[in-house]
């Protein structure tokens, strides 16, 4: 400076213009001429002289390049140049610096604003100072489409642009027709804030920008320059656009602003009334608003939701990926917030192009305001919801034509089942439930004790299971969970069931989520139903082989329904005497004294002694007038997890079926006995000639009920027992899970219970066969007390002619005549006995052919197919038909007809 | 005396003139150092930075777009009617 400034400012000008420009005096005239003029004309800055701002300035714009290092660097060169105290004016070079700071990475620019020097040029040639010129009148820059990406002058704008942001964020949306246009490669270099906004607007959103090509901007490039007449009709027409732009941005949050304000009433974004506005612009922002309203709703939904402590997994994650929607859109409003700012600070030097309007505002929040919409939607339906339901909510508006919803959507659900799917890892490979908020659609009754654990413990809870999830899958799930605790908890098998079926991952991130989301039918349906497969098959092995499932249920057969016949048998024979006592003198242990006996006489004993073990005798209650054969019964005990299959009440069926059974039994016993009693009694009653008429009777009476009871045996036996067992046999052996088991074992107890008659259709059958089997007994005693007088009589008759030869023998009268008229006088006592005897068959003969006929018009009219057999088979010589005439229709015809029709 | 004094001048000056070059580089204004100086000494004399920059930045503008316009008689042309080829095509009007 010593040296130097002697000089004035005109020749420093000059030998600056030469400099820059390279060229010789003569050839700058021009821009010498020009140089002078602004320099002259413009001797009072229009910014604060201010050397701290400067300096921050400085410092925030080297930030902005990311150049941390250089801030600090600069700061120190600053401290040296402020110690050094030679420049006057540091704040005026600081800032002629920062004016002419370039930022290296920029972009290249596209667009020579030279067009506006070049305008201004003339212009101030002629009179008006570049300053001086409203920017109102100043055109707004159009891109240079010029085609080969032209010279990219990389100056900066002719204002005073000293914040970049001014003018990058033109530049933002501009660069786009670039791309469109010769393929030019996006300006994807130099993230300034500005190009930010560009790329921040359709991006917005939480999808991944996977394209560089931003969809929005487009309607930006159509702009026409246009004289900017809002700006400048401040006073006159209230409220001016920027004002209204700043009141807009407030709006967005969800703040009430100076002139618009939230309405309760109406629920709406309302302008003031008392604001003058014109037409448009109170459109354009009501249009604007709305996206404040989907704004609060969203987020009052979350809101609300943090603070509900119940709301469970599912519903958090939900409100996190709505708050991650929320967080995108709230850095649009960032950055449109800072465009304000920026302005703020540049006052109105900026000029036009930087700056926001509605219609920039409109555009630029077109997708916003799509996405928001749905995710408002969204939360509208969810309402109230949570768990598996919230997730089916979220699914169905999935189904939609629009992909970027769908994609918003399927990213959303993606993250709601997330939980969902967590929840049901667990449960199918370590079956464990942690759902402290019922959100799954597997629930837990913690009331439910061990023994019923198979049964009760687990259920569905059908409202939260979600809709992409199918009922059967949903069915398949809980079973193996259930198996899972069944096997640890009832079984006190403690394999880990890593062991059981090889885990594969579980859905560790959303991400997995999202993938087994999209291929539901196979990968998904894949896992379950190896994880089914694999826990069934290990369950009904640990059943059948330590708890030996199937054999317990072939030794129910065996005992319970009488299938052990020489057993049966043996047994009958031993408590034959027992029995026939009254009820209430029987003792426990002497009958299970003779069970023992019974076990180890016959084939019994050779059987598992598991199995022997749980066989006892069981003693039903005793009603008055009982004998033993009313009260006795044998007994299986389970329990552990056998009692699952065979529950209490599959017990009971089984005690009432062997009930039947073994009355069954005892009548065909009975009749063995009677005819065992006849044979016998046949040869000796010989001599009495006058019984055979009698005796005749019995034996055609006997015939008969051994032929009945004979049908009814083979009936039971093979009709019913043996093709229900078939049945289940085929079953159990084909059961891949222990419900099918369960169910096989419950149809076949159902079935036997019916067509043994137990059931409450068939009471009245029932009552007729009881009526049959107590004529019977009442037979038996009938003949039992023909046969004692009759052979009473024989004997006195036999010790009379013994007497007799024995006199004779000893030389006397054979008998006396008054002994030999006391002898006839008994015998005709004897034979007058005779038609009591038989007018009492008769009546028995009577008596039971009317019930058997009875019986047989209820069978032959049961829906039951078998039974209609039976009735054939009971009949087959048409015996009773002939006595009844409603009997006398034929099998074929009596189908389908009704009794009252008979 | 006078003359340390001003030696001292000269090496602060020098000094001050380093580290604005320095931080010129550091904005990566395009400054080289006699321009940068000649900016100095304007700035002292109390011209308004503005002012000056805009005139910087327009004078590279202009010796750029000169070098670009290859056609030679239009250049100074267009350079003396203040059009540019861009306002014509824009439509907009110009003086």
């Amino acid at each position: 400076m010593a040296a130097l400034d002697q000089k004035s400012p005109n020749v420093l000008l000059q030998s600056l213009c030469c400099r820059i420009t390279g060229k010789s005096e003569a050839e700058v005239a021009h821009q010498f001429q020009y140089a002078v003029r602004v320099v002259g004309s413009n001797y009072a800055p229009t910014i604060e002289r201010d050397e701290f701002l400067v300096s921050e300035k400085i410092k925030k714009e080297l930030l902005k390049q990311r150049r941390e290092g250089d801030a600090a660097l600069f700061s120190e060169l600053h401290r040296k140049l402020q110690t050094q105290g030679v420049l006057k004016h540091r704040w005026s070079v600081l800032y002629l610096l920062l004016s002419l700071c370039e930022d290296p990475r920029k972009p290249s620019r596209v667009g020579s604003y030279g067009a506006l020097f070049a305008q201004a040029l003339p212009r101030d040639a002629h009179s008006t100072p570049f300053y001086c010129t409203r920017p109102g009148s100043l055109p707004l820059s159009y891109p240079e489409r010029s085609g080969p990406g032209g010279v990219q002058i990389s100056t900066s704008m002719g204002t005073s642009g000293i914040s970049s942001l001014g003018v990058y964020s033109l530049n933002g949306p501009t660069p786009t027709p670039q791309p469109l246009l010769a393929g030019h490669p996006p300006q994807t270099a130099g993230q300034q804030l500005g190009s930010r906004l560009a790329w921040a607007l359709p991006n917005s959103s939480a999808l991944a920008p996977t394209s560089r090509a931003p969809l929005a901007p487009s309607p930006l490039s159509t702009r026409a320059p246009r004289p900017r007449h809002d700006g400048d009709l401040t006073g006159e027409l209230g409220v001016g656009e920027a004002a209204l732009v700043r009141d807009i941005l407030y709006v967005f949050q969800g703040i009430d602003g100076k002139f618009i304000k939230m309405s309760n009433t109406d629920n709406c974004y309302k302008i003031d009334s008392k604001v003058v506005l014109c037409k448009s612009l109170r459109d354009t922002s009501n249009r604007l608003a709305e996206l404040g309203w989907l704004h609060n709703k969203i987020r009052k939904y979350t809101d609300s939701r943090s603070l509900d402590r119940a709301f469970g997994l599912v519903g958090q994650s939900f409100c996190a990926s709505l708050h991650q929607e929320l967080k995108e859109y709230y850095r649009l409003l960032a950055v449109l917030h800072s465009q304000l700012q920026v302005e703020d600070d540049q006052g109105v030097n900026l000029g036009v192009e930087s700056s926001l309007t509605l219609r920039r505002l409109l555009v630029w929040t077109y997708d916003p305001k799509v996405r928001l919409k749905t995710l408002a939607a969204l939360v509208d339906f969810c309402q109230g919801r949570k768990g598996g339901e919230l997730a089916s909510a979220v699914h169905a508006y999935g189904k939609t034509g629009d992909p970027q919803m769908r994609a918003l959507v399927q990213h959303i659900l993606s993250l709601v089942s997330h939980p969902i799917l967590n929840f049901l890892y667990r449960w199918i490979y370590d079956g464990e439930l942690e759902d402290t908020y019922h959100e799954f659609f597997v629930a837990s009754d913690p009331t439910v004790k061990t023994d019923r654990l198979w049964h009760d413990k687990y259920s569905l809870r059908k409202s939260m299971i979600p809709t992409f999830i199918t009922m059967d899958q949903a069915r398949k799930v809980l079973l193996i969970g259930k198996s899972i605790n069944f096997l640890h908890q009832v079984c006190h098998d403690r394999t880990s069931p890593g062991k059981i079926t090889p885990a594969s991952k579980s859905t560790d991130s959303p991400k997995d989520a999202a993938e087994l989301l999209s291929d539901l039918e196979g990968a998904f349906q894949g896992k379950i139903d190896a994880a089914y497969f694999e826990t069934s098959k290990y369950l009904l092995n640990v059943l059948n082989q330590n708890y030996l499932l199937l054999e317990h249920l072939q030794a129910m057969r065996r005992y319970l329904l009488l299938g052990q016949g020489d057993f049966i048998r043996h047994l009958m024979d031993l408590l034959k005497p027992e029995l026939a006592r009254p009820a209430t003198t029987l003792y426990q242990h002497n009958l299970t004294g003779i069970l023992e006996t019974a076990v180890r006489a016959t084939n019994a004993q050779y059987d598992n002694a598991e199995i022997l073990k749980r066989l006892d005798v069981r003693l039903l209650e005793v009603s008055p007038g009982d004998t033993g054969w009313d009260v006795f019964s044998l007994d299986y005990h389970v329990e552990g997890p056998i009692a699952t299959v065979f529950t209490r009440e599959c017990m009971s069926h089984y005690l009432r079926v062997f009930n039947f059974l073994w009355r069954a039994k005892r009548m065909e016993y009975i009749l063995t006995d009677i005819w065992k009693g006849q044979m016998c009694n046949a040869k000796l009653l010989k001599s009495m000639p006058e019984l055979s008429g009698v005796l005749h009777q019995c034996h055609i009476l006997a015939n008969e009920m051994v032929h009945f009871i004979h049908q009814m045996q083979y009936y039971i036996t093979f009709e019913v027992l043996e093709c229900c067992w078939d049945e289940l046999w085929n079953k159990v052996e084909k059961a891949q899970d222990l419900d099918h088991i369960i169910a096989a074992h419950e149809g076949f107890l159902d079935s036997v219970i019916s067509r043994c008659l137990l059931d409450t259709n068939s009471r009245s059958l029932l009552n007729q066969l009881r009526a049959i089997f107590d004529q019977i007994i009442e037979f038996q005693s009938a003949q039992d007390s023909l046969y004692r007088s009759a052979l009473e009589e024989l004997t006195l008759r036999l010790q009379y002619e013994e007497r007799k030869k024995q006199r004779d023998s000893e030389g006397e009268w054979g008998v006396t005549a008054e002994q030999e008229a006391e002898e006839n006088r008994r015998i005709q006592e004897f034979q007058e006995t005779i038609p009591k005897m038989r007018s009492q068959l008769r009546i028995l003969t009577h008596f039971y052919q009317g019930i058997v006929q009875q019986f047989l018009v209820l069978i032959m009219t049961s829906p039951d197919e078998s039974l209609r057999f039976l009735s054939f088979r009971l009949d087959f010589n048409e015996h009773y038909r002939a006595r009844d005439p409603r009997l006398r229709a034929s099998l074929g015809a009596t189908r389908g007809r009704r009794p009252s029709n008979i | 005396m006078a003359s340390s004094a001003n030696a001292n001048n000269m090496n602060a000056v020098r000094e001050t003139m380093d580290v604005l070059l320095e931080i010129s580089r550091l904005l990566n204004t395009g400054l080289d150092m006699e321009s940068l100086s000649i900016c100095v000494r304007l700035c002292e004399q109390g011209i308004n930075p503005e002012a000056l920059s805009s005139v910087i930045k327009e004078l590279r503008k202009a010796s750029d777009s000169l070098k670009v316009r290859t056609c030679s008689g239009d250049r100074d042309r267009y350079l003396q009617n203040g059009v540019n080829r861009d306002t014509i095509e824009q439509g907009c009007p110009h003086f």
